[in-house]
C-alpha cells in the first residue's frame, strides 16, 4: 500500500510539476506586488467610431468587441456596462496578459484605447486562477482543464505526502514539530480571522 | 545531500499541509461554485456610541470591537451627516453607517461560513493590511508559496535518485512540461 501511494505521489507530482511552480510563483507575486501591481500601461490610441443610431450600451459594447476581437478577451459582462459621469462608456476587456481599456466618447464619435501588459509574475498569477472550463479560446480552455487536474492533484499530493510520513516515519520528531507548528499557526490565524 | 533534501521535502510538506489543503479545497470551491453554499448569515444591530468616541471611522471601528467588528477598514465615505465604511476579514464583513447627530452606528453583519472563509483566505495577499492577523496570513502565504516551489524542486531531485523510476518519470515530466510550457507560451504571446 505504502509503495503504491509513494508511486502515485511521485507520478502526480511529476505530471503537475509546472502547475505547482505556477501556483508558487502566483502566491509570491500576490505577496510582493500591490493591488494592480505588475502591469505596464501603454499610451492611448484613438479610432473613430459611430454606432448605429439608437444603439443601446450593450449593443455598443458588442460592436466594440466584434471590431477589435482582442486576443483571449471575452465580451464585457452586462453588469459592467455603465456610462461614466461624463456620459462616456468605459469598457474593460480583461485577459491574463493585461487589460484592453476602451472608452467610447460619443461627443467625439471615437474610441480611446489603452492597453496594459501584465508582468510575467502577474501573468502567472492570472493563469493560476483559470479554472472555468467554458473558455472561448482553445488555449485557455486547455489550460483550464490542466489547472483543474492540478488543483485536485495538489490535494492528492498533500494527503498522500502526509500519509507517507505517517506510514514511514511517524516518530520523527522534527517532522512532528513541523506539522504541529504549521497546523498551530493555521488554526490560530483561522480562529482569529474567521 | 539526499538526506537533507528528503528531510526538507518532508518538513516543508507537513508544515504546509493545512495551508495546502486550504488552497486546494478553496480552489475546488472556486472551480465548482455550485457545489457549496456561500451565502453569508446576515444580521443587523444598532449601537449608540459614547460621547468621547471621535467621529473618525477608525475610532468608530475600535468602539465597535466589543460586538466583534474586526478587520480591514475600507470604502470610507465621510459626509456632514456622518460616515459610511466597511470592515472586512475572512470570517465577516461589516457595513457601518454612522450618524453624527444621534451618534448611532448601524452595523450590518455578514458572517461567512467555513467554505467562504477559506475562499477569502485564499484571496488574502501582502502585508499592508490595517488588521495585523491579515498581515500574518499574507506572510504565511508568501512562505507557503516559496515552500511549494521548494517542494517541487526537492521532489524532482528525490524522484531522480530512484533509478528504476526515471524512465516513466521522464515521460510524465515531459508530458507536463510539453503541455504546460507550450500553453503558457502560446497564451503569453497571443
Amino acid at each position: 500500500m505504502q509503495a503504491l501511494i509513494k508511486k502515485l505521489h511521485m507520478y502526480i507530482g511529476l505530471l503537475n510539476f509546472s502547475n505547482l511552480i505556477v501556483f508558487g510563483i502566483a502566491g509570491l507575486a500576490a505577496t510582493f506586488q500591490g493591488e494592480g501591481g505588475g502591469a505596464r500601461y501603454e499610451g492611448f490610441t484613438y479610432e473613430s467610431f459611430t454606432p448605429p443610431p439608437g444603439s443601446t450600451d450593450k449593443q455598443i459594447a458588442a460592436l466594440v468587441f466584434e471590431r477589435f476581437r482582442f486576443p483571449l478577451a471575452d465580451p464585457v459582462g452586462d453588469w459592467a456596462i455603465h456610462r461614466d459621469a461624463g456620459g462616456n462608456l468605459p469598457l474593460e476587456f480583461w485577459t491574463v496578459n493585461g487589460i484592453y481599456t476602451v472608452l467610447y466618447e460619443p461627443k467625439q464619435n471615437r474610441l480611446r484605447i489603452q492597453t496594459s501588459r501584465n508582468s510575467l509574475p502577474s501573468f502567472l498569477n492570472g493563469m493560476h486562477t483559470v479554472t472555468e472550463l467554458d473558455q472561448r479560446d482553445w488555449r485557455m480552455r486547455a489550460w483550464a482543464w490542466y489547472n483543474h487536474v492540478a488543483l485536485w492533484s495538489l490535494l492528492a499530493m498533500a494527503i498522500s505526502g502526509t500519509y507517507l510520513w505517517l506510514a514511514s516515519r511517524p516518530g520523527y520528531r522534527i517532522a512532528q514539530y513541523s506539522f504541529a507548528g504549521g497546523a498551530a499557526i493555521f488554526i490560530l490565524l483561522y480562529i482569529v480571522t474567521r | 545531500m539526499y538526506r537533507l533534501l528528503r528531510n526538507t521535502h518532508l518538513f516543508l510538506g507537513v508544515a504546509a499541509f493545512l495551508f495546502l489543503m486550504m488552497y486546494g479545497v478553496s480552489a475546488v470551491q472556486m472551480a465548482h461554485p455550485g457545489w457549496f453554499s456561500m451565502k453569508p448569515t446576515v444580521s443587523e444591530t444598532r449601537l449608540i456610541l459614547t460621547a468621547d468616541t471621535p467621529d473618525d471611522p477608525r475610532a468608530i471601528a475600535r468602539a465597535l470591537r466589543p460586538i466583534g467588528v474586526r478587520g480591514d477598514i475600507r470604502e470610507v465615505s465621510v459626509s456632514d451627516a456622518g460616515c459610511k465604511f466597511e470592515v472586512a476579514r475572512p470570517g465577516a464583513y461589516y457595513e457601518i453607517e454612522y450618524a453624527r447627530a444621534t451618534r448611532e452606528a448601524k452595523v450590518r453583519i455578514k458572517a461567512n461560513g467555513f467554505m467562504a472563509v477559506l475562499n477569502r483566505i485564499h484571496h488574502l495577499r501582502g502585508a499592508w493590511h490595517d488588521y495585523a492577523p491579515l498581515n500574518a496570513w499574507g506572510v504565511m502565504i508568501g512562505l507557503v508559496s516559496a515552500g511549494l516551489i521548494l517542494l517541487g524542486a526537492t521532489g524532482i531531485y528525490l524522484w531522480f535518485t530512484i533509478h528504476s523510476e526515471r524512465p516513466i518519470g521522464i515521460v510524465l515530466l515531459a508530458i507536463n512540461l510539453g503541455i504546460c510550457v507550450t500553453l503558457l507560451v502560446l497564451i503569453r504571446t497571443a
